[in-house]
């Protein structure tokens, strides 16, 4: 698993020594005209930073061989967003207003599911990578994969029907399927409402998949043109 | 830009191809396990006693503990839980988590002392429990009387998910042996009276698969051991005790006298017999014997007790005649026999 993951840090790496991105500080040169005669930016892509904060209400699959009673609980998030929105929407748009963009939100999460004798608490690194769909130039879908890893859990055992379950010992990976939706205001801030489908085991011989859905908010601004 | 695509799909694909063929560890889960010891049939082997319920009753202070240990198919210790009972009739309930899986329960009954500064609080010391390949039952060095009575049981479980209950039966160990002085006052001068053994067993060990065998001792059949030691007490003509002892084949017992500070060790024949376990056997050394065949009216007699209450079916031996100056002839008061 350690290698596996190993790997994968590698090829994020690999990633921005490809990345063709330049960055000019000189506005003017940015410039062009258009067929019109109209100066308008030639750069088309915009990157941009922020912050985001949320609540998320998680469940988690039914244990089969003892009744857990489980039922749904209330979390918080909260981490950074990095999106990249590429292209423009029409040839006179600013930049960074096309239909495509991608959004990372690396964040601490933390999962809450209650049980008949004491609440499970998750504590995740989550980094979801949406593939982002402007519908309209604020109303966009979102959809990607959200790679967790399990930071700590508590308690360390629950009890149930003569059953004793190491809950402290859960930790390990977790690849969510998120899709959902977002809405953008022109002045950074945004919502977004997102369900994420958990498809990891929480442990080998405790076949659970925890899943959530989450409404979160955030202010993100432009930090370069490219 | 389509570059940048292109590498941003790439690293995507490549993130669900490994996290999704990731499984996380296992984690514990354990499952109460309840282990019903019933002690009784421990005690049931043996029906001759001397006093009614001597054998099956404990002195004041004094219990039965119960200890259960479940080990892995590896012999690792897992679990363990320990009970006290106050006599044989009881059952004890030990409570146990086990995950999944089979394991190996064994469970030892053995009477201790609880009284405060008692000097012999266990007759038995168990050690070594971390595997089941080292754990031994030793001899804690006192002889300890019916209290020393030690009985084990072995099972295999498999635990399952849910909620699970395994009943043990443990049985004894070793043989009771009834040691039974007559006639001590016969003879004056002898102070001392002592059953020799030419070989001994101090301790039981556990193999993996549960079994357990004693460990034999013995010195070229060198007579290094006694069974009992009885001192003379005016006040009785007859004394009795019982001993547990370890299963041994071909053990010999010898009666010896100390008189006058010198040890006679001839004055009966040796009786050699095969100490099985649940077993309980007489050794019974008269001094006076009036039914005795022999001119010394001594007899020395080491036999299965096969009947409740009843020593007739004991087979007498031929006894060694011996120096009889050496001994003092001397009248008995019967009304004193313990």
């Amino acid at each position: 698993m350690k290698k596996l993951f190993l790997l994968a840090a590698v090829c994020m790496m690999a990633l921005p020594s490809n990345a063709q991105v330049t960055y000019e500080e000189d506005e003017s040169s940015q410039q062009e005209e258009n067929f019109e005669g109209i100066a308008v930016d030639k750069r088309k892509n915009v990157v941009s930073l922020g912050l985001t904060a949320g609540v998320n209400y998680s469940s988690m699959s039914k244990y089969d061989p003892v009744d857990l009673g489980q039922k749904g609980g209330v979390g918080f998030q909260g981490g950074l967003v990095v999106a990249a929105r590429f292209g423009k929407r029409t040839n006179g748009s600013d930049p960074g207003t096309g239909i495509f963009g991608v959004q990372m939100e690396p964040s601490f999460v933390q999962h809450t599911i209650g049980t008949n004798s004491e609440d499970i608490k998750l504590t995740y690194f989550e980094v979801p990578i949406l593939l982002k769909f402007y519908v309209t130039p604020n109303l966009n879908i979102e959809v990607g994969p959200n790679i967790c890893g399990s930071l700590s859990s508590s308690p360390d055992y629950i009890e149930d029907s003569n059953t004793r379950i190491a809950t402290g010992d859960l930790k390990g990976f977790d690849l969510k399927v998120t899709a959902g939706v977002s809405y953008e205001l022109k002045n950074g801030l945004y919502a977004s409402l997102r369900y994420h489908l958990g498809t990891s085991d929480l442990a080998k011989n405790f076949p659970c998949k925890v899943s959530a859905a989450s409404l979160t908010l955030g202010y993100k601004f432009n930090i370069f043109k490219f | 830009m389509k570059i940048m695509k292109k590498y941003i799909s790439l690293l995507v694909v490549a993130i669900i191809a490994i996290f999704s063929s990731c499984t996380n560890d296992e984690i514990e889960i354990t499952h109460a396990t309840t282990i019903k010891v019933n002690p009784s049939g421990v005690i049931a082997p043996f029906n001759f006693e001397l006093e009614a319920g001597e054998l099956e009753s404990f002195e004041s202070g004094c219990k039965l503990r119960v200890r259960v240990l479940a080990y892995n198919e590896q012999g690792g210790l897992c679990s363990q839980n320990e009970q006290y009972l106050t006599n044989y009739a009881g059952l004890a309930n030990c409570n146990l988590s086990l995950s999944n899986g089979t394991y190996r329960v064994i469970a030892i009954t053995d009477v201790v002392d609880t009284n405060a500064g008692a000097k012999y609080p266990e007759y038995w010391k168990l050690s070594g429990i971390e595997n089941l390949s080292t754990t031994r039952l030793t001899d804690a060095g006192s002889t300890g009387g019916q209290n020393k009575i030690l009985g084990v049981a072995s099972k295999s479980v498999n635990i399952i998910d849910g909620e699970n209950s395994y009943t043990l039966n443990p049985e004894p160990v070793g043989a009771l042996c009834l040691v039974w002085m007559r006639n001590m006052l016969h003879y004056s001068g002898i102070t001392q009276f002592d059953i020799d053994m030419n070989r001994t067993s101090d301790f039981l060990e556990f193999s993996n698969d549960g079994t357990f065998t004693p460990a034999i001792d013995n010195n070229n059949g060198e007579y290094d051991w006694i069974l009992c030691r009885f001192n003379r007490d005016d006040s009785w003509n007859n004394l009795y005790n019982y001993y547990f002892v370890l299963p041994m084949k071909n053990v010999s017992f010898r009666a010896s006298v100390l008189q006058d500070d010198s040890w006679l060790s001839n004055i009966a024949q040796e009786q050699t017999i095969n100490l099985e376990a649940g077993v309980e056997y007489g050794i019974i050394l008269d001094l006076y014997d009036t039914e005795s065949t022999q001119t010394n009216n001594v007899s020395f007699e080491v036999g299965a007790l096969t009947s409740t209450r009843s020593v007739t079916s004991i087979k007498e031996f031929t006894v060694n005649d011996y120096n009889a100056g050496t001994l003092y002839l001397k009248d008995i008061d019967e009304s004193k026999i313990k």
